[in-house]
């Protein structure tokens, strides 16, 4: 399960700051669901609607994102 | 058929059925929105492994076969849930608000979300779940609605959410259930915070309302009074526009109703003219006919007469003049003839006079005849003068209208011998009269006196001439001498020498003394006379 997200990409539902869990929608399981977000740079803060890449996996319905404004993954 | 045959094709039938039916039992088939808990033999032996750990299996989307008695399965609904979370709490400005929220939450798809909620809610009620939802949420609305304030639980809905996640997320996720949706649907404070928040606002925006409906009122209201005071206006000038049209309307009535009897005044009115003008010839005919019948006439008359009354006079003019001409050419003739008569005497006296004067110079015996003859001649003379005056008069009375001054002088003259005695009389009752200035004052004196008498003289004899020689001429003499006129006219002269030779006494001259003694017969002699 933690590994069959990771590499996706997701796009942010709730801001991501330092501190804080945001929120991200990643399309898993021919659907899409929510998971909690923590920035990969733990500074960094990710607005809305910014299109992130799932870097890995904290355990549960955590993931841990990059933003990746300039990737375009096939789907 | 045979019954050997019939029982094995029976049997296999049979065998088919049951296996059929023993598989219908055993295959069971997980739908979309659930999950089937197997639990038992081999239950952690599943391909997918999920759930190893707890000895159990979890199917998701797909059938399974179990072993009816050795396999347990349940299904564990994954549907979302709908909850309403009404939560008393306190703001962070101590406020006391009811927040009112609905969170839609479902169990996780994941299968540690599902292995999470089956080891907690399996087989239990729906209820039980959401009472557990409920108690967890509500007591971290409460934390959380003590850390904001109401405004920002108002405008920040992000925040509250962010809160939400922060503290909820890893409860819900122990629990295996993921939160799709949490709304607050109100805040209400029963200390009427919210509204009194809204009071300012409110009543600045009352307040503009009412301005804005006051503005708008009072605008209406002009424009409604600038509409009114147009229409009134316009009613007006339409009523203006009537009264004038009816005083036209009027005006032309009254015009046609006195049509009529204009035109009748008018045509009387030229009647009359016409008759005004018949009379005022008629009136002129007259007049030409009194012109011809009586005027003229009257003027010929007239003229006729004062022709007539000048012809007279003319004639009566003419005679006077013609008589008046004629009296003059006698009365020219006369003085004319008696002027060279009593020239020629004078000259024929004169010659005799001196002819006797020389005579009696050298002979003094002659004196006495001379004299008497002198007297006689007065008397004669005196005579012809009598008559003379006599006549004189009478021509004096014709002539008196023309030569009044000469009577007036005339009249001096015969009075002047008592005149200059008069005036000579302050030296009558001198007894002694000396004179400083020697002889010429005398004479000086003397010849004052006379030289006023002369004067008087000079003024009768001017007046007398004539009347002694109209006198003389009247009466026919002509032996007057010219000396016996020349005695009479200086006679009222004598007295006054006489006078003076008196006043002289002892110095008295020769002549004076001659003539003394005949001068005053002479002078009482011709005083009757004259008168």
């Amino acid at each position: 399960m933690s590994l069959e997200i990771v590499g996706k990409l997701g796009r942010v539902t709730a801001d991501i700051t330092p501190g804080h869990l945001g929120e991200v929608l990643i399309e898993v399981r021919q659907g899409t669901e929510r998971f909690l977000a923590r920035a990969a740079d733990r500074e960094a803060t990710i607005s809305k609607h910014t299109q992130v890449l799932v870097v890995g996996s904290l355990g549960g319905r955590t993931v841990e994102v990059s933003p990746t404004d300039s990737m375009r993954l096939p789907r | 058929m045979t019954p050997e045959i019939l029982i094995p094709i029976t049997a296999v039938v049979v065998v088919v059925v049951l296996f059929l039916v023993v598989f219908r039992l055993s295959w069971r088939v997980a739908e979309p929105d659930e999950a089937l808990i197997i639990s038992g033999l081999r239950a952690s032996g599943r391909p997918d492994g999920s759930g190893e750990s707890m000895g159990f299996g979890i199917v998701t989307g797909r059938g399974t076969l179990i072993l009816p008695g050795v396999t347990k399965v349940r299904t564990l609904s994954l549907e979302a849930h709908e909850s309403e979370i009404i939560v008393p709490c306190v703001s962070q400005q101590k406020i006391r608000v009811d927040l009112r929220g609905i969170v839609v939450y479902k169990i996780g798809d994941d299968y540690r979300s599902i292995a999470n909620a089956a080891r907690r809610f399996l087989d239990r009620p729906a209820a039980e779940l959401e009472t557990k939802v409920q108690n967890v949420l509500v007591g971290h609305l409460r934390a959380i609605a003590g850390s904001i304030t109401v405004e920002e639980m108002i405008s920040d809905q992000d925040k509250f959410t962010q809160q939400v996640r922060d503290r909820c997320t890893q409860e819900m996720e122990s629990f295996g259930l993921v939160i799709d949706s949490f709304q607050i649907q109100s805040i209400t404070s029963p200390s009427a915070y919210i509204e009194n928040l809204a009071v300012p606002h409110q009543a600045q925006v009352e307040q503009n309302a009412r301005i804005a409906r006051a503005n708008a009122d009072r605008e209406a209201v002009a424009q409604e009074q600038t509409a009114a005071a147009q229409i009134a206006e316009s009613m007006r000038n339409t009523e203006i526009k009537k009264a004038g049209f009816q005083a036209d309307i009027d005006r032309a009535t009254k015009e046609s109703e006195q049509q009529g009897p204009l035109a009748e005044a008018t045509s009387r009115q030229a009647v009359v003219e016409q008759e005004t003008h018949v009379a005022e010839l008629q009136a002129q005919q007259k007049e030409q006919q009194l012109q011809v019948d009586v005027r003229k006439p009257a003027d010929a008359e007239a003229y006729r007469q004062i022709t007539l009354a000048a012809a007279a006079r003319d004639v009566r003019i003419r005679q006077a003049e013609a008589e008046a001409q004629e009296v003059r050419l006698h009365a020219e003739a006369a003085a004319a003839q008696t002027r060279v008569q009593a020239e020629a005497q004078a000259a024929a006296v004169r010659v005799q006079a001196e002819a006797q004067a020389d005579a009696t110079r050298m002979n003094g015996r002659a004196e006495g005849d001379a004299i008497r003859a002198r007297g006689l001649a007065d008397g004669d003379a005196i005579k012809a003068q009598a008559v003379a005056e006599a006549a004189g008069i009478e021509l004096r009375a014709a002539a008196l209208n023309t030569n009044q001054e000469a009577v007036i002088a005339q009249q001096i003259a015969q009075n002047l011998p008592e005149i200059v005695r008069a005036a000579a009389s302050p030296f009558e009752h001198i007894g002694n009269f000396t004179v400083l200035d020697g002889a010429a004052g005398v004479t000086g004196a003397m010849a004052e006196i006379i030289q006023q008498a002369g004067t008087l003289a000079g003024m009768a004899r001017k007046a007398f001439v004539p009347a002694m020689l109209g006198s003389g001429n009247g009466s026919g003499h002509a032996d007057v001498k010219p000396a016996d006129l020349d005695e009479a006219a200086e006679a009222p002269l004598k007295p006054v020498a006489r006078a003076a030779a008196d006043t002289k006494s002892g110095n008295g001259a020769e002549p004076a003394k001659a003539t003394d003694g005949k001068e005053p017969a002479k002078v009482t002699r011709e005083r009757p006379a004259t008168r």
